[in-house]
C-alpha cells in the first residue's frame, strides 16, 4: 500500500472517530442532564410531600385556614412539577407509576378538599384531634395512606431515575476508556503502517545509496514494496543501469584513446628507427663516393687537369654536405628517442660556452657578446646546450657580413615561465616566412650566401617543445633578428 | 697468405668499398705489414680459433689487433666480439670496433663484451685516414700487452 494512501486513511480515520465520539458525548451529556433535571423535580416532589404530609399533621393536631392554605399550595405546586415531570418520561415503567402518582394524588385532593369542606362546615368549633369525629378520622387515615403510596412511588421514581443516570455515567466511562484503547491502537497502527515502512525503506535507500556510491552498479534496491519508495528505488535503479551503460562506453574510449595512443607510439618509434637505420645505411656509399673519389685526385693527379680535379672537389663538398644533413637528421631523430634528464642548468655558463664553441676564435673576437643576468632553468643539459649552439652559431653566421657584430642573450622568469632571447644586429629575414623558420629543412637565405644544413632551428624548436615550452622570432631585413624560446619555470 | 706467419692486423668487413678504403688507409699509414680480411663473423671465428676453412692454421699465432665491424652478414659482430672475449686463448687480443653506428646500445654493448676501443668511421676520408692512423699507432705501437 502507498504511504500516502495510508496517511489518508489514518486521518479519515482519525476524523470519523472524533466526529463519532462528538455525537455519542454531546447525546450522553444532553441525556444526563435531563436525567439530572428529572433528579431535581423528583427531589423537590419528594420535599414538597413530605412538607404536605407534614402540614396535614399539623391540621390533624390543630385545624388552622392557614396550614390548609399551605397544603393547597403544597398541592399546585406538586401539580406543576408532577407535568413538568410528565412531559419527559417516556419510559412505560416510569408512565405507569406516574399515572398512579397523578391520580393518587388527585385523590388525596378530592379526599382533602371532602375534609376541609367538612370541617369548615362544623365551624366555628375549635377542632382539634380530639374532637374529630369517626368520619373525619376515617378520611384523614385514607389520606394518610394514599400519601404513603405517593411517597413509595416517589421513591421508585427516583430510584429509577438513578439506575438511568448510572447506566449514562457508566457509558461516559465506558466511551472515554474506548476512546483510549481506539487512540492506542491507531498509533501503534500508523507506527506499524506507516512510520516503521518510511523508516525501513529510508535505510534500505541508504544503504543501497552506499553500496553504489561505492561503485557496485550491479546493485538492484528491491522494489517489493509497492510504495513511494520502490518509487525511489526504481528511479535509482534505472539510474545506475545507465550509468553502468555510459561507464561501460567511457571505458570502451579509454581503451581505443589507449590504443590508438599505443599504435600511435609504434609508428613512431618504427618511424624514429627507420630514419635512424637509413641515416647509418646512407653514410656507407658517402664514406665510398668520399673516399675513393681524394685516391683518384691523389693517385690520378697526373691525369687529370685542372677541371677535373675541380669536379671532384665538388663531389667530396657535396658528399660532405650530405653526411652533415644526414648527421643533423640523426640529432634529430635522437632527440625523440632518449628521455629527457632534467637537472638545475646554469644557463648563463652555457651559453658563454656555447658561444665561445660556435666559430673560430678570430671570428668570436670581432664580436661584442653581451649575456644578462638568466635565470637558470630546468632542463636536459645536453639538449638545451643545443638549443643555445645553434641558436648562437645562427647569430654569428648571419651577423658576420654585417657591419655591428654584436650578439645579446637575455632571459627573464615570469610566472611560470622561463623566456630567453638571442639577438643579433645581421641580416635577419622577412617576418613573412617566420612560420618556415622552425621547419625542417627550410631556409630563408640562399645556400651560396650562407652555409647550413637547415636544421638547426628545427633542433632547437624539437628541444624546447620537448621539455614543454614554445620557440618564436622577431627580425627585420638588413636589422637583425631576435630568437626566443620559453621553459616551463618549475622545482628551480 | 701464410698461416704461420704472425699477422698484425685482422680486419673483418663486409662491405667490399669500406674494406677497401680501411686496407688503403692501413697501408697509407704504413704501420701494419700484415692485413687479413675477412668477410663475415663466421670467417672471423673460423680464422681466429683455426677450424673450418683455416683448420690447421697455428691457433697460438694470433692477429695483434682485431678491427671488427658490427653488422655482418651470418653472425654479427657482437657475436664475435662475445666469443673471442670468452676464451682464455683469445680474450686477450685487443678488438676495436670500427662501425658505422653511433647507437648509445651498440657502444654500451661493445663496452660491456670487453671491447677495448669504439670507433665511429668518419665519412670525410680524410678523418678516417687519420682515425685508422692513430688506432694502428696506438695499438699495435704504444699499447704494451701483458
Amino acid at each position: 500500500m502507498r504511504i500516502r494512501s495510508l496517511l489518508s486513511l489514518m486521518f479519515r480515520l482519525a476524523l470519523a472517530l472524533t466526529a463519532a465520539l462528538l455525537i455519542v458525548m454531546s447525546v450522553l451529556i444532553a441525556r444526563s442532564a435531563d436525567e439530572n433535571r428529572d433528579a431535581g423535580i423528583l427531589a423537590k416532589i419528594r420535599i414538597t410531600l413530605l412538607e404536605r404530609l407534614i402540614l396535614r399533621s399539623e391540621i390533624y393536631i390543630y385545624y388552622t385556614d392557614r396550614a390548609v392554605n399551605q397544603v393547597y399550595e403544597r398541592s399546585s405546586q406538586l401539580e406543576k412539577l408532577l407535568a413538568e415531570l410528565g412531559k419527559n418520561k417516556t419510559g412505560e415503567a416510569e408512565a405507569s407509576i406516574l399515572g398512579e402518582f397523578v391520580r393518587e394524588n388527585a385523590s388525596i385532593n378530592s379526599l382533602f378538599s371532602k375534609l376541609v369542606t367538612f370541617m369548615q362546615n362544623s365551624l366555628p368549633r375549635q377542632v382539634t384531634s380530639d374532637t374529630w369525629g369517626t368520619y373525619e378520622k376515617l378520611l384523614f387515615n385514607q389520606i394518610l395512606f394514599k400519601a404513603y403510596v405517593l411517597s413509595d412511588d416517589a421513591q421508585r421514581l427516583e430510584s429509577i431515575n438513578r439506575a438511568r443516570l448510572d447506566v449514562i455515567n457508566r457509558g461516559i466511562a465506558w466511551l472515554y476508556a474506548s476512546t483510549l484503547f481506539v487512540l492506542l491502537s491507531m498509533i501503534v497502527l500508523s507506527y506499524f503502517m506507516i512510520a516503521r515502512k518510511l523508516a525501513t525503506g529510508i535505510e534500505l535507500l541508504g544503504a543501497g545509496m552506499v553500496r553504489i556510491g561505492e561503485g557496485d552498479l550491479d546493485f538492484k534496491l528491491p522494489l517489493n514494496t509497492g510504495d513511494e519508495i520502490a518509487d525511489i528505488s526504481n528511479g535509482i535503479n534505472q539510474m545506475t543501469t545507465s550509468l553502468k551503460l555510459s561507464l561501460v562506453s567511457i571505458k570502451e574510449l579509454e581503451r581505443r584513446v589507449a590504443d590508438r595512443t599505443e599504435e600511435l607510439q609504434n609508428s613512431n618509434r618504427e618511424l624514429e628507427a627507420f630514419a635512424y637505420s637509413v641515416a647509418h645505411d646512407l653514410r656507407a656509399p658517402l664514406r665510398s663516393i668520399d673516399g675513393f673519389t681524394k685516391i683518384l685526385e691523389e693517385e690520378y693527379e697526373q691525369v687529370l687537369d685542372d677541371e677535373g680535379r675541380r669536379l671532384l672537389k665538388i663531389i667530396r663538398t657535396a658528399d660532405q654536405n650530405m653526411d652533415a644533413l644526414i648527421g643533423a637528421l640523426l640529432e634529430i631523430t635522437r632527440i625523440g628517442k632518449t628521455s629527457l634528464s632534467l637537472q638545475r642548468v646554469d644557463m648563463r655558463t652555457m651559453a658563454t660556452t656555447a658561444f665561445s664553441q660556435c666559430a673560430t676564435p678570430e671570428v668570436l673576437s670581432s664580436f661584442e657578446f653581451v649575456v644578462g643576468n638568466i635565470p637558470d632553468a630546468f632542463a636536459d643539459p645536453l639538449l638545451i646546450e643545443r638549443v643555445w649552439v645553434n641558436l648562437l652559431s645562427n647569430a654569428v653566421k648571419y651577423s658576420t657580413p654585417s657591419t655591428v657584430h654584436k650578439i645579446e642573450v637575455d632571459g627573464k622568469e615570469y610566472d611560470d615561465m622561463l623566456v630567453y632571447s638571442v639577438t643579433d644586429c645581421g641580416v635577419g629575414f622577412n617576418e613573412l616566412f617566420v612560420d618556415k623558420l622552425f621547419g625542417m629543412f627550410q631556409r630563408l637565405h640562399d645556400a651560396r650566401d650562407f652555409q647550413g644544413s637547415g636544421i638547426g632551428l628545427a633542433i632547437v624548436k624539437r628541444v624546447v617543445t620537448r621539455h614543454g615550452g614554445t620557440v618564436w622570432a622577431k627580425g627585420q631585413i638588413g636589422k637583425g633578428a631576435s630568437f626566443h624560446f620559453s621553459l616551463p619555470g618549475r622545482a628551480l | 697468405m701464410d698461416g704461420k706467419q704472425a699477422v698484425d692486423i685482422l680486419l673483418v668487413e663486409d662491405n667490399p668499398n669500406d674494406a677497401e678504403l680501411t686496407l688503403r688507409a692501413l697501408k697509407k699509414s704504413k704501420i701494419a705489414n700484415t692485413i687479413i680480411h675477412v668477410h663475415d663473423g663466421e670467417e672471423a671465428l673460423e680464422y681466429v680459433f683455426a677450424r673450418g676453412r683455416y683448420e690447421g692454421r697455428d691457433i697460438n699465432s694470433q692477429p695483434r689487433l682485431m678491427l671488427l665491424d658490427l653488422k655482418l652478414p651470418k653472425v654479427d659482430g657482437l657475436q664475435v666480439l662475445k666469443e673471442v672475449k670468452a676464451d682464455p686463448r683469445t680474450r686477450l687480443m685487443p678488438v676495436v670496433i670500427l662501425t658505422t653506428s653511433k647507437e648509445e646500445n651498440d657502444i654500451l654493448r661493445s663496452y660491456e663484451l670487453a671491447a677495448n676501443s669504439y670507433i665511429v668511421k668518419p665519412v670525410d676520408f680524410d678523418k678516417f685516414i687519420e682515425a685508422v692512423k692513430e688506432l694502428g699507432l696506438y695499438w699495435l705501437l704504444l699499447n704494451v700487452m701483458p
